[in-house]
């Protein structure tokens, strides 16, 4: 490994914040990043979607707790 | 103290954490590509290889090989290997879209849940991936336990120094060294391809059940074992921490799209890789196991005795070598998973670049839940059985929401813009996640009542 001076160092270092600057501003990490906002206006069968959902998650969650509750669960 | 660097390029904003490391890694990846040479290329493509390759063999945990191991216990050179290449193409339709999700948005899988779909769907899509991710733990520690006491190591020595190096890798190791080392123990996982040509199987049978010799299903294609095995490699297979965890690496990576098409190529690089492992334990089990009472509920120390029997001492240390390293493997990127969703769900710094000072609630509460996994494992008696049917439970309950968030997500032009969903890639993804849900549900009834099928 080269011994650099300080000059050398500063220099180096002088060199890379210039080349790391490049690359954030080329591919834009330090714009901040488009807003994300909530879904306000599903369609139709989104809507059906997540009620779908909802059941299929209360019917399970119901199978799950029956199963486990009445000692049928095989661990 | 801050260098003059971080104070141009990293002001201190939440979602900037790491951000210095990050462009080193991409001013590395700028000058390859600028290079020409094969040496250059070949750096290239290591340096782009990560969350495709790590979410695919990470895939191959303790659950896993169990599962391949009993497939093939079951039902030896038969259906099950061909199908492993049918289950690699599904891996790819839903991990890709992962992909696309992380490299277009730049947000993880939790955030976009939240942030699109409301608090209560965050939420829920939170508690259950951590939830599971702590149960899935458990048995990644008890295959982690099981194969060093083969080894010959107490499970005092070889749990807490898992946990150790876990820890040690995500917190004292930057996002590229981290994704380095993670990748060094991933390619451990090759060792079962060894071991299967060391079982001496008939090649000849094993190249015919690609062509459908040996399709031999006891009881037909809707028995109860057939369809339990059946959804038990597909729940192997497609995992709800395998979509937030790739999209949330690929986030940290600082995929880009114009990187989509390389993170294309090393997912499908992985998907291989996780096809021969696969293959590889089924192989094997098919030659030490077939034909042994109650196949298809072996428990790791049958698949080790049967090993030890049939092939002796070395094939069956080098199994319980495997064994760990799938563990430890599934740790590693489980627990980054964790680390990732928690931080996105909260808007905290949350990347494996920024310092513990900068990050410590990323950090901690996944590494908190590693330990309890870790702590649990180290009980006497650990009921393995109520862990890996706790886990299948909460991922029958869990995994269709992700599925159709992944979905909705990539529909959603207002995101995604030009990179949605084309038609034929909807009407793909619609067909198998729905055919994953119904094999994610029967496994899930089938775990839970075991004679709800007539058996």
């Amino acid at each position: 490994m080269q011994h650099q001076t300080p000059v050398e160092r500063r220099y180096a270092d002088k060199a890379e914040s210039a080349r790391l600057a490049q690359i954030a501003q080329q591919e834009g990490w330090l714009q901040p990043l488009p807003e994300v906002r909530r879904a306000t206006h599903l369609k139709p069968w989104q809507h059906a979607l997540f009620w779908g959902l909802r059941i299929y998650i209360v019917v399970l969650t119901v199978i799950v707790a029956w199963a486990f509750a009445s000692g049928r669960v095989a661990g | 103290m801050r260098t003059s660097q971080e104070h141009v390029l990293a002001p201190a904003t939440p979602d900037l954490a790491g951000l210095e490391h990050r462009l080193r890694d991409r001013l590395m990846l700028h000058e390859l590509r600028s290079r020409r040479g094969l040496w250059n290329r070949l750096a290239l493509g290591l340096a782009l290889i990560g969350p495709g390759v790590l979410v695919m063999l990470g895939d191959n945990d303790a659950g896993g090989v169990l599962t391949y191991a009993q497939t093939g216990a079951a039902y030896g050179l038969g259906i099950f290997l061909p199908m492993m290449i049918l289950l690699g193409f599904i891996a790819y339709l839903v991990q890709e879209m992962t992909i696309r999700l992380g490299a277009v948005t730049r947000r993880g899988h939790a955030e976009l849940i939240w942030k699109r779909y409301g608090p209560f769907w965050g939420w829920f899509s939170l508690v259950d991936l951590v939830a599971a991710n702590v149960l899935t733990l458990m048995t990644e520690f008890v295959g982690i336990r099981i194969g060093g006491e083969v080894l010959g190591m107490t499970a005092w020595v070889t749990v807490p120094a898992a946990l150790a190096f876990i820890a040690f890798t995500l917190i004292a190791l930057r996002y590229y060294t981290w994704e380095r080392v993670a990748l060094a123990v991933a390619a451990l996982n090759l060792v079962f391809v060894p071991l299967a040509f060391m079982a001496h199987p008939n090649w000849h049978a094993v190249a015919a059940a690609f062509g459908g010799h040996g399709w031999v299903v006891p009881g037909g294609f809707l028995s109860v074992t057939f369809l339990v095995l059946l959804s038990a490699n597909i729940g192997t297979t497609i995992a709800p921490w395998q979509l937030f965890f790739q999209q949330s690496c690929v986030v940290d990576k600082g995929v880009l799209p114009k990187d989509i098409v390389a993170s294309r190529r090393e997912l499908k690089l992985g998907i291989v890789g996780m096809m021969l492992v696969a293959m590889a334990l089924i192989i094997l089990a098919a030659q030490t196991l077939h034909g042994a009472p109650d196949a298809s509920n072996l428990e790791f120390d049958a698949v080790l005795k049967g090993i030890d029997a049939k092939l002796g001492d070395v094939p069956m240390a080098l199994f319980a070598l495997g064994l760990m390293e799938a563990g430890l493997i599934a740790a590693i990127v489980i627990t980054a998973s964790s680390a990732w969703a928690i931080g996105e769900a909260f808007d905290i710094p949350r990347s494996i670049n920024a310092p513990p000072r900068q990050a410590i609630w990323f950090y901690a509460p996944a590494l908190a839940g590693t330990t309890l996994a870790a702590a649990v494992v180290l009980l006497p008696h650990v009921p393995l059985g109520f862990l890996n049917l706790s886990v299948q439970v909460i991922a029958t309950v869990f995994m269709p929401s992700a599925l159709l968030f992944l979905l909705l997500l990539l529909n959603d032009r207002e995101l995604m813009g030009e990179y949605v969903n084309t038609p034929m890639r909807n009407a793909l993804s619609w067909a198998v996640m729905a055919g994953l849900i119904v094999c994610n549900v029967l496994y899930g009834i089938a775990t839970l009542f075991p004679h709800a099928f007539g058996n």
